[in-house]
């Protein structure tokens, strides 16, 4: 009986005391813990009591005694036993109280270190907030400042743009009658390649010319060519007759002499008609050739001109 | 001074062009080669076309007789019966082919020079070729054109520089231009 006296006084309750004073969640804990203690103490004095009656009853029998005696010091043993098992679980209870306490501070350190990071960073974007609103209402002005700028400038545009459209207005006749003047310049120029057609066809009336002087030239050859016969047999007779052909036999031989120079000339003058016919026949290639080559650039510098002026009349207007 | 590649290409343009016209207007096939000796050129006519720019003057002589079988390609069989023989057909043949082959070769020229321009073709006979120094050409080429494997003609380019001449055509494909009709009168 006086066992389970110390017993209860050990209980754990008396320890609450102390731990009431801690945080609200490490007291739901505690008392978790607590009610697990009271268990175990009524569960053990639950067996002592289951222990207690049989004991009581061995008492009063004289018989048993040795025999209850042993009994007893059994029940002593593990009476023992529980309550080494519950100052340990009392001792571990204290622990993890200790252990819960100094986690929950470094909790509380941690909490107010993360707090005051938190109020500095809101602090800092608060200070940021208020820059951005500043430049926001800066570029707000320079925004209004630079509209103002573009509706002059485009007002200046729009009275520039007039004052030259009543110039270009103005000058607009002048210019049609410019362009229409170049353009029938160079209309008439196109003109050119009708005279260097018609020199072409001077040239083959050059070559009609030509061909009428080689035709000379050989007639004029075959007579050169019959005088110098007509020389040789006059000589042949000349020297027939003898002496008194003497005479007539140096006019023959003069005969023939111009003769030869004759044929040397009518040969030049050949050669001189073929170089002639090549070289004219080239360089009127060369004139015709010439001529449709600048009229292709007429036509083209003609085409642009027609376009410039289609092109001034749809700007003006 | 004509450079090189420009030469290599006034050759190239000249083939090609004949080449194309044979095989395009004649359905004719047609070889050409490169000649050195110029007295293999016996033909006793040649006709002359000329294709001129600011820089140079190129001129180009087909040289031809009237031989039965030229006459009979060019004059579209036309000897065929001697009394119908027409000279002026012949003619027309030949010149209508230069005045083809030049246009060609003017057209290819445009692509490199801006303004050019061609003349109509004439026929001059040979005695005239002696002459040709007179024109002071500073580069000549002979051709022998051999049309179906049996008509032989020449040719021979002449071109005249007034100013550095220099350009170059792809010769690595054939000419595909063919352009319009040219027919002169």
């Amino acid at each position: 009986m006086n066992f389970f006296t110390k017993y209860k006084h050990r209980n754990v309750k008396s320890e609450q005391v102390v731990i009431t004073a801690q945080d609200n969640n490490f007291e739901a804990a505690l008392q978790v813990n607590i009610d697990l203690i009271n268990n175990t103490t009524l569960s053990s004095e639950g067996i002592a009591q289951e222990h207690n009656e049989p004991l009581e009853t061995v008492t009063k029998s004289d018989n048993t005694q040795q025999t209850l005696t042993e009994s007893n010091d059994v029940l002593h043993q593990k009476i023992a036993g529980l309550a080494q098992e519950n100052s340990d679980l009392v001792l571990q209870l204290k622990r993890l109280s200790v252990a819960h306490l100094q986690e929950l501070e470094a909790l509380k350190v941690e909490v107010n270190v993360k707090q005051s990071t938190f109020e500095q960073e809101l602090d800092d974007k608060d200070a940021q907030l208020e820059t951005f609103k500043k430049q926001i209402a800066q570029l707000k002005d320079e925004k209004d400042e630079l509209l103002n700028d573009s509706y002059q400038a485009q007002k200046n545009h729009n009275e520039d743009f007039e004052s030259l459209k009543k110039a270009i207005l103005s000058r607009r006749g002048e210019f049609k009658e410019k362009v229409n003047g170049l353009s029938n310049e160079i209309a008439e120029m196109t003109k050119f390649a009708d005279i260097f057609e018609r020199w072409h066809e001077d040239m083959n009336s050059l070559m009609i010319q030509n061909t009428a002087m080689h035709e000379q030239n050989d007639r004029f050859s075959g007579i050169v060519r019959t005088i110098v016969i007509l020389s040789v047999n006059a000589a042949i007779e000349a020297a027939r007759a003898g002496e008194n052909g003497r005479g007539f036999a140096v006019v023959a031989h003069e005969i023939r002499h111009l003769a030869n120079v004759s044929e040397e000339l009518a040969r030049d003058y050949s050669k001189n008609l073929y170089k002639n016919d090549l070289i004219t026949t080239a360089t009127f290639q060369d004139i015709q050739a010439g001529g449709k080559m600048i009229t292709s650039a007429l036509i083209g510098i003609h085409v642009t001109s027609k376009n410039l002026k289609n092109s001034l009349i749809t700007t003006v207007k | 001074m004509i450079s090189e590649q420009a030469q290599s290409s006034f050759n190239h343009i000249f083939k090609s062009a004949v080449m194309s016209n044979f095989s395009d207007y004649y359905n004719d096939s047609c070889e050409i080669e490169l000649i050195t000796d110029h007295k293999e050129i016996t033909e006793a006519e040649f006709s002359v076309l000329t294709i001129t720019s600011s820089s140079f003057r190129f001129l180009t002589l087909l040289h031809f007789d009237r031989n039965e079988s030229t006459i009979k390609y060019f004059a579209n069989n036309a000897i065929e019966d001697d009394e119908n023989t027409n000279s002026n057909e012949f003619i027309d043949g030949i010149l209508e082919f230069c005045n083809l082959t030049c246009g060609t070769m003017n057209r290819n020229l445009n692509a490199h020079f801006t303004y050019s321009g061609m003349s109509t073709p004439y026929v001059l006979t040979r005695p005239c070729l002696d002459f040709v120094y007179a024109l002071d050409p500073g580069y000549i080429k002979h051709f022998r054109i051999t049309i179906n494997l049996s008509l032989v003609l020449h040719a021979t380019l002449y071109i005249c520089n007034y100013d550095d001449v220099d350009f170059a055509v792809d010769t690595s494909k054939a000419d595909e231009s063919t352009g319009e009709l040219e027919l002169f009168q």
